[in-house]
Parts: structure tokens; sequence; C-alpha cells
């Protein structure tokens, strides 16, 4: 509450934020694609943030761990959070919208670029959905599902499946929904 | 107790953990990376299916750890089956177990560490059968046959469990990292109490918080209390028989100790302890808490912060006492004083800028909106500015103000309420 009511007089007085707004930064993709951005957007990501701090944000920052599909999935992202309109209840919508829609595939490139990129709140986001997915699956349908293969010998998964037969029982089936 | 885990492996994996070790911790060493299906053998349809990249290859072990920590615990032992990477990964992001110490736990014991090897608080209670000091021994001591360290607990709670000194001495003598012990109900302390004392063992130099509910006989704990050398929070709650002795010698040390919590300590003459050094004391139900002792911690608990008594017979002229001593006081709740009156409180505010949270039984809206219009009209958050150019001190007396004005408005009309947020912020 009293958060809200100190936020108003700071909003239209700072100098630094409107310049941010107003400033653009370009951002690489390890693809080449190239992306821009305003800076209020982009350093909701701390590690751009602090490139832009250190000052080694000079015209191109490359990203060689994030490919282009994955960074506009990640700029839609931030200029919906940096966005000045939006509130609290608009985010939270778009946030789930957002991941609802990801293949599995997707979901692991935004983590593996949230995490790199550090965007608490995407990461976040990221991480529950993946988790909902996983919920009350078997290990079959999560292996499948990521891709996993799985390390165990033959013989150790016939003797887990015998010593963890709960792990086995009252999952939901394997189709896909 | 277990609601405050966020990793408890309870309920039926807890007897499988045992064999874990056989699955993914010996196959670093034996097998390499992968030993990969000859396609013939491959008679699942799913397994089948299994192509292109790992999409958890790059992820890594902290961001992985994230996305089971999102799981609850049934899912979570279940995704530890995937490939040998996952337990290992959520094995090490486990910090804090909560177990029911029934018998069948025994039987895993000597692997219990080695599938969490990250736990730093571990939670025991019991539902049925309980394990006893020979497994509690057998959990603490270092294990050879599996080459693990003494286990890294910081924080070790059990709750009606039927250990007893041995454990207890076991537990704290070979974890030398435990800084938080919370016993409840423990039922293998045997009456003649003598030879059971139970001593500060390796954990003399880290133990910080000893809580202690419900016990009979609690005065083994003794040597352990004494002992600690930095001790900064003790907590009896409804611990019988006689703690003067132990509490004289606890209030004579200078140190570090800075909060003491009694409850319901009916046979102790708890008002005499003063200690110079103490910040934070609550009293609740505490019949030998009077006018009386209040004066004298007035007098001699300089250093006192915070003071809570609830449901002691204390009347006006120890709160009176009170606003006259302890310089460094920010906060005062009393609560459940039958003997105390509004005027009793309004002193206290009036002389010294303490806050006052007087919430009596039967008439206690009236005597918060009287305390209210004393508040406004003394305007007493300045009276703190005043009083007090440390920031800590003001932050915590604008919380202790917030805190208050919310929970005398409980119930009254919300424009009112907002009035007063306004006011303060």
């Amino acid at each position: 509450m009293a958060r809200k009511n100190r936020n108003p007089v700071g909003k239209n007085v700072d100098p630094e934020a409107q310049k941010k707004k107003t400033r653009t930064l370009t951002l690489k993709s390890s693809d080449g694609q190239e992306f821009s951005i305003s800076e209020s957007a982009a350093v909701l990501s701390i590690a751009i943030e602090n490139m832009v701090e250190d000052d080694c944000a000079g015209g191109v920052i490359p990203l060689p761990l994030v490919d282009g599909g994955t960074l506009a999935r990640v700029i839609t992202y931030l200029n919906k959070h940096a966005e000045d309109g939006a509130s609290d209840e608009e985010k939270r919508k778009f946030d789930e919208e957002f991941v609802s829609g990801m293949e599995m595939g997707v979901l692991f490139d935004v983590v593996l670029a949230a995490n790199y990129l550090d965007i608490r709140g995407l990461l976040r986001e990221v991480r529950r959905r993946i988790a909902d997915r996983m919920k009350n699956k078997s290990v079959e349908w999560v292996r499948k599902t990521f891709h996993i293969e799985s390390d165990f010998t033959p013989e150790e998964e016939e003797q887990m499946k015998k010593e963890f037969a709960w792990a086995w029982e009252g999952v939901d089936s394997d189709v896909d929904d | 107790m277990s609601s405050a885990s966020k990793n408890p492996p309870k309920g039926e994996g807890q007897a499988a953990s045992a064999s874990w070790p056989r699955f993914f911790k010996s196959a670093t060493a034996i097998s390499p990376p992968l030993a990969r299906k000859h396609p013939d053998e491959v008679g699942d349809d799913l397994e089948d299916s299994v192509t292109g990249n790992d999409y958890t290859l790059n992820i890594p072990d902290e961001c992985l750890a994230c996305i089971f920590h999102s799981l609850s615990s049934g899912n979570r032992k279940r995704s530890s089956l995937v490939c040998r990477r996952w337990p290992r990964v959520e094995g090490q992001s486990c910090h804090r177990l909560s177990l029911n110490a029934q018998s069948e736990l025994a039987s895993v014991i000597p692997c219990l560490f080695l599938r969490f090897d990250a736990v730093t608080k571990l939670a025991l209670d019991r539902r049925s059968v309980c394990i006893g000091d020979d497994a509690l021994i057998r959990l603490t001591q270092v294990q050879e046959p599996h080459e693990i360290e003494a286990p890294g607990l910081q924080k070790f709670s059990c709750w009606s469990c039927s250990f007893g000194a041995k454990g207890m001495n076991s537990l704290l003598e070979n974890c030398g990292l435990l800084e938080e012990l919370s016993v409840k109900q423990l039922q293998g302390i045997t009456d003649g109490a003598a030879a059971d004392s139970i001593g500060p063992g390796k954990a003399v130099d880290s133990l910080r918080v000893i809580c202690l509910k419900d016990l009979d006989n609690g005065q083994c704990f003794g040597p352990l209390i004494v002992g600690a050398k930095n001790l900064r929070s003790l907590k009896l709650f409804r611990c019988s028989r006689d703690w003067d002795k132990m509490l004289g010698v606890v209030a004579d040390r200078t140190d570090g100790l800075v909060e003491i919590h009694l409850e319901r300590l009916q046979d102790s003459d708890i008002g005499s302890l003063q200690s110079q050094s103490v910040q934070i004391l609550k009293y609740c139900i505490c019949e030998t808490v009077g006018d009386a002792e209040i004066s004298c911690i007035a007098a001699k608990c300089i250093a006192l912060r915070k003071l809570c008594i609830m449901s002691c017979p204390v009347w006006d002229h120890g709160i009176e006492a009170l606003a006259g001593g302890c310089p460094n006081l920010v906060k005062v709740k009393v609560k459940k004083c039958r003997g105390l009156t509004s005027e009793g409180a309004e002193i206290g505010d009036a002389d010294t800028p303490l806050m006052g949270d007087q919430n009596r039984d039967g008439n206690a809206r009236s005597a918060s909106f009287n305390r209210l219009r004393c508040f406004s009209g003394r305007s007493l958050v300045a009276c703190t500015f005043w009083r007090w150019a440390s920031f800590e001190c003001l932050y915590a007396t604008i919380i202790g103000m917030f805190k208050i004005v919310f929970a005398l408005f409980d119930g009254y009309s919300s424009p009112v309420t907002c009035l007063w947020r306004q006011y303060l912020f």
C-alpha cells in the first residue's frame, strides 16, 4: 500500500528514465539477426543492464547464446513489461498467455535465454510452466517430451520399476493433451 | 512442521530412497556417460520416439533445480527416475528435509545424506513407532563405508520423537555447523535426569538458537544452554520444573544472548531474569511476572528494545516503571493483561516514545480508539524522530506503528484506515 502511494511522485520527474525510453539498443542473436529495443525494456535483463552500465554496449550487443527466434520472443516479453500503461493485472495475463502457447522445446530455449540474460520474471514464469506440464506425468512421458534418453541400463530400469512401483502408478496417460 | 519444508520426500518414496545410491551415485564411476541400447533391445514404443537433442542438456543445474522446486514432492520423486542427472541435481538442491521419524526410516538412514547431500535443515516428527537414539546416532555420525562427511546440518528440529540424551549428544557432537536446535516433546529422556546431561559438543561455537517445548526433563539441556558460547536466542515453552538456577546463570552472561521467550514456566521465578545484553524479551502466560518483575526489568535491562507481555499479572505500576527505564525500548506489546487500564498504557506513551499495544479482552476496541487519539494528539512519530536519530530505530518504530494501526482498525470502516495510511506515509 505504501509503495503505491510513493510511486506516482517519482514517475514523471526522472530525466534519466525518459532518456532510457528514447535511447535504443541493438541486440544481435547467435544467427546474426539484429533487433532494436528501447533501453528501458532491455535493462529489465540484469545481464544487459550490467553491460550498459559498464559501457560495453557501444553499438551492437552480441548475444551468442540466444538464437533469433528465441530472442524475438524474449524481446516481446521485455517490451510488454517496460510498457508504460500496462497494469500488473495486464502483465500477469500477458505472462500467462505468453508461455501457454509454447512448445516444450521453445520453453527450454526461453529458459536458457532468460537464465543467460538474467530476466527473473520470465525465468520464473517459464519454469512454472514447465513444471505444470510435468505434473502427474509418467517418467516415460517426461523422457519423450524432453527428448531425454535414459542412461540407466535395462537391468536397472527393470529393477527401478519393481522397487519404485509407486512412480508408475496413478499417472496421466502418456498421450499428449 | 512439514509445511515449512520445501522438499519433503515423505510417504512411500521414503523407504525406497535406500536404494538410490545404487542407481545414481555408483553410476558415474561404473558406466560411461551412456550405455547405449542396441536398437533390438528397445521394446518400448515411447523410448523409440526419443529423438533429437536433449532439451535439458544445456540447462544449468541450478536452473533445472528451480524447475524441480516448482513441482510437488510426489512429482519430484517421480522425476528423479528420468535419468541419472536428475536425482543428483534434485538432491543437491534440497536443503530442507522434513521426515516422519517412523521406525521404517531406520533402514534408509545410512543413505539419507548420500541421496540428499546438501541438507542443512532436518526436521523429524513422529507418527507411530519412532526411530530411537541408535538411529539418530547412526544418522549423525560419519558413515565410514560410504565415506560421507559428517552432515552439514545447520538446523535440526524434532517433534515427539523418542530420542534421549544419547542421541542428542551424538547430534551435537557430530554436527559442528548446527545453528538452530528445536526440540518438542522429547520422549526418551529418562526420569533419573542426573546422568542424562546434554552438552554442546562440537556445536559449542555454532549454536545460535535453542528452542525447547513441552519438555518434562528439559533441565538436562542446561549444560547445552549454558555452554553454547554464541547463543543469541533462547525459547522455553511449557517446560515444567524449576528453571531458576539455569536462568540465573543465563542472565549472568554478558555476551550475545539477545532474545529470550518464556511461556508458561509456572514453577520458576523467572521474573528474576535480568540481563544487560537482552534486547528482546517475551513473557507469555507467566504467573510469576508481575509489576515488581517488570520494574526490575525496567531498571536493569538497559539494552532492551522489544518487550512483549501476554497474560501476565501486570498492573499499571509496572508499565509506568517501564516508561521510566529501558532507554532503548522501541516496541512494547501488552496483551491480555487484565490488571492494566488504558491510563497505564497512555502514561507509557506520553513519557517515552514507545509503542504500546494495549489490547484487553472485553472493551479492546474502545481502549484502542482512545489510544489512537492520544497518538494523533501527541504526534508520536514526530516525537520518535526527535528522540532517535538512528535510522534503524526509526524504521522499527514506523513499522511497529504501522502494524498497530492495522491491528486497531481491524473491523473499522475502511476510509478511516486509508486516512491513517496516508498520514503515515
